[in-house]
């Protein structure tokens, strides 16, 4: 369990310094900037109506990371194919379910440090609307649980491409599934076989959960449902990477 | 030391390697020749983990790459042809990323390994930006950085100058004292400075297992240029 953890702490600063060394984040995080005060100041109604809670920032920002996130993943394992260090990462003892999970939660901690940054909005609408800041840090949190499900997702999408643009394209259309198609139903037929009744109304209905931003709620049933999807995808993470070991 | 027994491996439909048998003892550098596509990098990342043989059996030591690979990978460190660093990291970052892997830094060992193969004057420049020389003496720097008891080399002296192939000899001579090498090339000068033992790979099976010593005696004028000849026209 240790080695694992070394194994993992070793992949995540790796990847964390590569985004900075690469220059990567410093493109990116002023494209999110940008984007998300343009659209929020200018193309919404966050300066004309009452805002406590920043609803209109918010709402946007799963949107914005739809282009943001597989930007991010998409180098995650090309990257390794394409200079060759794949063949010596998988001639290393270690685990490739660390290896796996330590670029996630790189490709994560990244998209974190890109949400902080939006944090200048919150402490100048604090100051001149006034927030409330409570609702504001949940739906920091709930944003960033969303961003956490693309990730995932993302870079499992990438993990079965070899090029740059296909890692790229393949991870946007898996998010644009999983925001298009509400899932509820379906998880509702599995889980009414255990419990009477079930009904998982907003388990992973996007649109619901973004609605659920506005108001500034952490839904336990989605907290649940993002740490399942997390998971599911970042085992389909390592089962693609084992795959890939064998046919190669 | 190792030991390699009926093993196949097939890529994209296409059979790479059939009935592959044969060990490799301690104190040997051990030579893989064969043609191109005969199958001699398949063989070598089957051998390192790189691959998983479709069946047959790979042992080292007696620990089996099926059954404990993480055992079984402590013991070897292999080295593509095309060196595999990150671009992005300088040869310091990229050794002490290795060294982390497997199990912490070494400083003594560390600064031992850089200096053996004088990587002194490159130590803070990115990979990016090294020679083809220096890129294959990082990349074998962060292989032995292992202590592997047997080190896979692909081409290793492709790209070196004279004197770094000279070091280069020098340094694997020694370190095939305690322990087993096995590298493949095509340059048959690297063969009779090097190896000790030959194992020639055609159309992915061996052909021939034997000292060196003995294979000279049967070919002629100890010509290995010619039997390589000699296979590619069996191939067309």
């Amino acid at each position: 369990m240790r080695d694992f953890v070394d194994n993992l702490t070793v992949f995540f600063c790796k990847e964390f310094k590569s985004f900075f060394q690469n220059k990567m984040i410093y493109v990116l995080l002023p494209i999110y900037l940008i984007i998300s005060f343009a659209f929020t100041l200018y193309f919404s109604t966050f300066m004309t109506v009452a805002n406590p809670a920043m609803q209109q920032f918010f709402l946007l920002q799963p949107k914005i990371f739809l282009i943001i996130v597989p930007a991010l993943t998409m180098r995650l394992w090309v990257e390794e194919y394409k200079n060759n260090t794949w063949e010596i990462l998988l001639s290393q003892p270690i685990s490739l379910t660390a290896a796996v999970i330590g670029k996630f939660l790189a490709v994560w901690a990244i998209t974190g440090v890109m949400l902080l940054s939006s944090c200048g909005l919150w402490i100048i609408s604090a100051g001149f609307i006034g927030c409330d800041n409570i609702f504001v840090l949940a739906n920091y949190l709930m944003t960033f649980l969303i961003i956490g499900i693309m990730c995932a997702v993302s870079a499992w999408a990438a993990a079965l491409c070899f090029n740059y643009v296909g890692a790229f394209l393949l991870s946007w259309a898996f998010l644009a599934i999983l925001f298009a198609v509400n899932f509820d139903n379906y998880i509702n037929d599995v889980l009414m076989v255990f419990v009477d009744n079930f009904n998982a109304k907003t388990f992973s209905d996007f649109a619901e959960i973004s609605t659920s931003l506005v108001s500034g709620e952490i839904k336990a049933a989605f907290v649940f449902y993002a740490c399942a999807v997390m998971a599911a995808a970042l085992w389909a993470n390592v089962e693609a990477v084992e795959y890939k070991r064998s046919e190669k | 030391m190792l030991k390699v027994r009926g093993l196949y491996k097939s890529l994209e439909n296409n059979k790479i390697l059939h009935d592959i048998t044969f060990s490799l003892q301690k104190n040997q550098i051990t030579a893989l020749l064969g043609v191109n596509g005969a199958g001699k990098t398949t063989l070598m990342r089957c051998i390192a983990g790189v691959y998983e043989p479709d069946a047959g059996s790979v042992c080292f030591a007696g620990t089996s790459i099926k059954k404990d690979r993480k055992k079984y990978l402590q013991n070897i460190a292999y080295v593509p042809e095309w060196g595999g660093l990150y671009p992005d990291m300088t040869v310091f970052e990229y050794l002490i990323f290795i060294a982390k892997l497997n199990g912490g830094c070494d400083k003594k060992l560390l600064a031992e390994t850089i200096s053996a193969l004088e990587l002194e004057s490159v130590i803070d420049k990115k990979c990016a930006a090294l020679s083809k020389g220096y890129k294959k003496r990082t990349a074998l720097a962060a292989a032995l950085l292992k202590k592997p008891k047997l080190l896979i080399l692909d081409e290793p002296t492709e790209g070196l100058d004279p004197k770094q192939k000279i070091v280069l000899r020098k340094l694997l001579k020694k370190y095939a004292e305690n322990n087993a090498i096995l590298i493949s090339t095509h340059i048959m000068e690297e063969v009779s400075a090097l190896a000790s033992h030959i194992l020639i790979i055609n159309k992915g099976q061996i052909i021939c297992d034997a000292p060196l010593s003995d294979v000279e005696k049967t070919i002629p004028d100890g010509n290995f240029e010619l039997l390589f000849y000699n296979l590619d026209g069996d191939k067309h």
